[in-house]
């Protein structure tokens, strides 16, 4: 395969820097030695390699060491290195975000009762309600009403028994009208239902013997068919029957005749 | 024969010395990650050179350069406990210059190119006794080096650093790949790029200053 120039210039300096397959700088070398133009490449980054390396290091012009106390926070470090405004406008961001941080911190809000944790953020808690025990709750009422007994006169004492009495005759009358209300929403409710189904009963015997009265006329309309086609059939092979009788009458009269002539 | 032998105890004296070199390094590197500034400078003095020059070159302002040096060691006295011990020092701090340097190229305003100035250099007693010896020769190499690292100038950060890294702190393209932390195809990629915006502002100005030396 020919090596183009174009191919040769880009391996120019890759051969210059040893990075070159054996095989491209043969080929390489090849061209060279045939194209002038692409020697003259080749002369021009050897030129221009030598000049680089040429290129001397100069003395420091001081040392550079360092001392302890320059291993200072980073932010320090930043802000010292920073101008002045870019200082104000950090410092400005840096203030603003810790108001920014102490908002958010009051508007959380944290509860821990009765080993209930509650968390918030901007809402209020809601008001926390202590666990009901009903047990507890009766014998407080009663130890209250004991006390309350104790506390009365006779006379005050039977008429807050009475009260109690009424409101509580009141209450069960009150519970047995409610009771015989619902007693009647439940029976005419079953009347109810017990009808519904009735109906649906009749109904379904209906649709079942209307049913079997097209199953049975169905049935019925097939075994007239049925009988029909028997009977052409039947019809068809008498008619048959009469016709082979007909012609085995002719033979045999045939026969006959053919029997008779000799006596003739 | 002899020279064979001579050339191979050379070799071997010159990779002790190294694996020397590179045992008291280590412990310099070691003791500054425990807080010893001593220790910290001792590498200072091993490494100033170079980066210097390696600022120097990116940076084209003597001033600008040595600020940028004091940076680096800066941040390498601050980043030196997060040094891997496994890791090669120089590779690290390199990767700090190259870093720091680019970082300065980027932030210069575009069309802001500031020279070196030439009294930067020969200020060194050693120089100026070699101009002494033979002005026409340091003439000629001063002009070369200005000339080189105008050239320089129109590389890119990204281009500049590696061809500094390979001709001037004569690296390897694994180790270049290593402080600029780019893919080997990427770091040939841009020295080759680099090399061909050389080729085109020094050679032809090569070969123009030898046909009008050869003129005359």
């Amino acid at each position: 395969m020919k090596t183009t120039c174009e191919e040769v210039r880009n391996w120019v300096p890759r051969a210059l820097m040893s990075d070159l397959a054996p095989g491209d700088e043969r080929s390489l070398n090849a061209h060279l030695a045939e194209c002038a133009a692409c020697a003259d490449e080749q002369r021009l980054y050897v030129e221009t390699l030598s000049q680089v390396r040429s290129v001397s290091d100069v003395p420091v012009p001081k040392h550079f060491f360092v001392y302890p106390a320059e291993r200072r926070s980073f932010l320090m470090g930043f802000l010292r290195g920073v101008t002045p405004g870019w200082k104000l406008a950090s410092s400005l961001a840096i203030g603003t975000m810790a108001i920014l941080a102490v908002l958010v911190a009051a508007r959380f809000q944290f509860r821990a009762e009765q080993g209930v944790y509650s968390f918030s953020f901007g809402r209020p808690l809601p008001v926390a309600t202590p666990a009901e025990d009903s047990a507890v709750r009766i014998e407080a009422l009663r130890a209250e009403l004991t006390g309350l007994l104790q506390a009365m006169s006779r006379a005050e004492r039977v008429e807050w028994m009475n009260a109690l009495q009424r409101e509580m005759k009141e209450s069960n009358r009150f519970n047995s009208r409610q009771q015989k209300q619902w007693n009647a929403a439940l029976a005419m409710l079953e009347t109810r239902l017990n009808d519904r189904m009735e109906d649906n009963a009749l109904a379904l015997t209906a649709d079942m013997q209307r049913s079997t009265n097209n199953v049975f006329r169905a049935l019925q309309r097939q075994r007239q068919q049925d009988l029909a086609l028997t009977r052409t059939r039947l019809e068809h092979l008498a008619t048959q029957g009469e016709l082979k009788d007909q012609e085995t009458e002719q033979i045999l009269l045939a026969l006959l005749q053919a029997a008779r002539l000799p006596e003739k | 024969m002899e020279n064979i032998l001579d050339s191979a105890l050379s070799h071997t004296q010159t990779l002790t010395t190294q694996n020397a070199e590179t045992s008291q390094e280590a412990a310099w590197v070691a003791a500054s990650q425990r807080g010893d500034a001593a220790s910290f400078n001792r590498l200072v003095l091993r490494w100033e050179r170079p980066i210097y020059n390696l600022s120097l070159r990116m940076l084209r302002d003597a001033d600008e350069a040595a600020e940028a040096t004091q940076e680096v060691f800066l941040l390498a006295f601050k980043g030196i406990g997060r040094f891997r011990l496994d890791a090669q020092f120089s590779t690290w701090l390199y990767r700090i210059a190259a870093n720091h340097c680019t970082s300065r190229l980027r932030k210069r305003p575009p069309g802001l190119h500031l020279s070196l100035d030439g009294s930067q250099e020969g200020t060194e007693a050693g120089q100026s006794l070699a101009a002494a010896e033979c002005p026409e020769r340091e003439f000629l190499r001063r002009e070369s080096d200005h000339r080189v690292r105008g050239a320089l100038e129109f590389l890119q950060p990204e281009q500049r650093i590696v061809v500094e890294l390979k001709f001037f702190q004569e690296m390897t393209f694994e180790q270049i790949a290593l402080v600029v932390e780019a893919p080997l195809s990427t770091v040939k990629s841009r020295l080759y790029h680099g090399l061909e915006i050389l080729k085109i502002r020094l050679g032809r100005g090569a070969a123009r200053d030898q046909a009008t030396t050869g003129g005359r």
